[in-house]
């Protein structure tokens, strides 16, 4: 079995009130292969959650299909829920027992999912080590931060190791240590144990870092699947130009101004100082013209670098949402 | 407590090789989730002393405030209409096993939804077990707890002088009843349960049901006085908690064995409403489906 999530024109339509009816989901159509992880990018109510929840078997569709690990979700659910692990960082560590301590949740989900005890303590107690909750264990949850019910969410979602994880934010909340050790984490496991990942978030460079491929979801549309290189080279209009300049004698400010003056130049997208050189990235018209009008209007200046590079994927991302 | 020491990231991944199928019984993994449940349930009750303390308070004003209507009773009507002229036996037999019942129901549904609105009940079907082993847990848990709230109840009345049997085997007869009268209201409890994952909010109907069992069942009075309405006495006779509660009361205050017709009448009644049992699980089912259709298993 090549792939380990497809869903085929998958729909989704949530009626509020008598009239009223939202399309979360419009004929979505994707294939996640097998040890893949796999990123699935949108703005707020575009549908992420949504489609999370069809495949870990907590909505049902109003049309098309999903397979999980070769199951389908509405006719073999419990299969499904066997093979996945399913995690929503959205809730910010709510869904769990805050009156319970951290190991006390972690065990009673683990008999949940038929895990035998032996093995559940050893694995409890090696990922609480690993991701630095050792000590904590016995602390009621109700006393934990955000980031530590949100490391135990991940653990809990990891116990019964499934061969599918969905996670649903899981990064939200967390601090940086905790985010690159989560991030590690999910790169080995998806490599050592070829498991598959399916990961929603909105930090974009988390998602370029991880994912594989990812695909763009907004108003229940798939818009574009691929690379975070293709996604960036599919967005062709989208022309950058970055300039790096010497901050001899001049402000960051009078350089902005000055690049403004271009006519080639439609837009500043950022600019900061890194030690004494200013960085700036514009979104051109012509590179090819911009680049040089540029460089004429910085002539004397001391002008380290000035190129066209490939946009962001947050800059592809905000241009294939805009078209 | 064993703690293991795996720290790095290449013997998390091994431990995760190391183990994938389980190889437990059906059964044996049934019994450790409800145990898992309970075991659960029970923490965090403890967690909260001062509902502890709360509900042994309530045990004690219960059966003081029977205490002392029962001196303002006249024994001897209650005599004439079948009953010992004991009016604190029969209030607090009343008391006890309605209660009981009442609390045990609506602790499923509370549970649920607690669940749904602590965001726990998605993770909880996420995972292998099934809705109605998490609710069997709940439900066995509900009663295990409540049951304390009776027998307290009881012993606290015998001790202020409700005459009670003290008879081992009548005590025993009466306890199959209880468990009966359980049985056939569990599956209550589960439609109920069922309802609020999808309606949320059951609250009025749960004390509606609380006022009906304590009214149609005769929880303060003789049933016997309904017999001047037919109407209201023939509706009473619709409820299983009336024929459970008559049962219990025949054996606990006017000591009758479970063969005598008294009894095993209203057993045979009782048994008539136990396919509400079975039916339950199809309710539960149906609401839990309607639920994911329409996305309310969450309610954020």
């Amino acid at each position: 079995m090549e792939y380990a999530i497809v869903t085929k024109n998958l729909t989704k339509v949530y009626k509020i009130g008598k009239e009223q009816e939202i399309r979360a989901l419009d004929n979505v159509s994707i294939k996640i292969r097998r040890g893949e992880f796999f990123g699935l990018l949108g703005p707020n109510g575009a549908g992420k959650t949504t489609l999370t929840k069809i495949l870990a078997t907590l909505l049902i569709q109003d049309a098309g299909e999903a397979w999980v690990n070769g199951y389908n979700v509405l006719t073999d659910p419990d299969k499904v829920r066997k093979s996945i692990g399913w995690m929503q960082g959205e809730t910010g560590g709510r869904a769990l027992y805050w009156r319970l301590s951290g190991i006390d949740n972690l065990r009673f989900f683990a008999a949940l999912q038929g895990v035998s005890s032996k093995v559940a303590e050893k694995r409890i107690w090696a990922f609480l080590k690993f991701l630095d909750l050792d000590k904590d264990a016995f602390r009621l949850v109700k006393d934990y931060s955000t980031g530590m019910k949100m490391k135990i969410m991940l653990i809990r979602a990891l116990l019964h190791n499934p061969d599918i994880l969905i996670l649903d934010e899981p990064t939200v909340g967390l601090d940086v240590e905790s985010t690159l050790k989560i991030r590690e984490f999910l790169k080995t496991i998806s490599r050592e144990l070829d498991k598959t990942i399916l990961f929603t978030s909105h930090n974009m460079y988390e998602v370029e870092q991880l994912c594989d491929r990812i695909a763009i979801i907004n108003k229940g549309r798939i818009m574009f699947i691929g690379s975070p290189i293709e996604i960036k080279e599919k967005v062709e209009s989208l022309h950058i130009v970055q300039i790096q300049l010497r901050s001899d004698k001049v402000t960051l400010e009078e350089m902005i101004r000055d690049i403004e003056r271009s006519p080639y130049v439609t837009k500043i997208l950022n600019y900061y100082e890194t030690g004494n050189v200013y960085n700036v990235r514009v979104q051109v018209e012509d590179p090819y013209l911009a680049i040089s009008d540029i460089a004429n209007i910085l002539r004397g200046r001391k002008i380290e670098k000035i190129e066209r590079v490939l946009p962001t994927l947050e800059e592809a991302f905000v241009k294939l949402l805009g078209s | 407590m064993r703690c293991f020491k795996l720290t790095s990231e290449s013997e998390v991944i091994k431990l995760l090789e190391s183990e994938k199928v389980s190889r437990t019984s059906k059964i044996f993994l049934f019994i450790r989730r409800i145990i898992a449940i309970i075991y659960m349930q029970l923490k965090i009750l403890m967690s909260y002393k001062m509902q502890l303390f709360l509900d042994l308070l309530d045990v004690i004003i219960n059966v003081l405030i029977y205490f002392f209507l029962a001196i303002l009773v006249d024994p001897t009507k209650l005599a004439e209409l079948g009953y010992s002229s004991d009016y604190l036996a029969f209030s607090i037999t009343g008391i006890a096993l309605s209660r009981y019942i009442w609390n045990s129901i609506a602790r499923i549904s509370h549970r649920m939804q607690r669940e749904i609105s602590i965001g726990t009940f998605e993770s909880i079907v996420t995972t292998d077990t099934k809705l109605s082993t998490w609710v069997i847990g709940q439900s066995f848990f509900g009663f295990i707890w409540s049951s304390l709230w009776f027998f307290g109840t009881l012993i606290a009345g015998y001790l202020v002088g409700a005459k009670l049997t003290t008879n081992p085997i009548l005590i025993t007869e009466g306890l199959l009843i209880v468990l009966l009268t359980v049985i056939v209201h569990f599956g209550i409890g589960i439609m109920m349960a069922g309802m609020s994952i999808l309606h949320k909010q059951i609250e009025t109907l749960l004390f509606v049901f609380a006022v009906l069992i304590e009214f149609f069942g005769g929880v303060l009075y003789p049933l016997g006085l309904l017999n001047k309405y037919p109407i209201l006495y023939y509706l009473a006779q619709a409820f299983p908690f009336t024929h459970g509660l008559e049962a219990f009361r025949k054996i606990m205050i006017l000591g009758y064995p479970i063969t005598h017709p008294a009894v095993y009448t209203k057993i045979f009644a009782l048994l008539a409403f136990l396919p509400i049992f079975f039916l339950s699980f199809i309710v539960l089912e149906h609401y839990y489906e309607e639920a994911r259709k329409r996305g309310e298993l969450s309610s954020y």
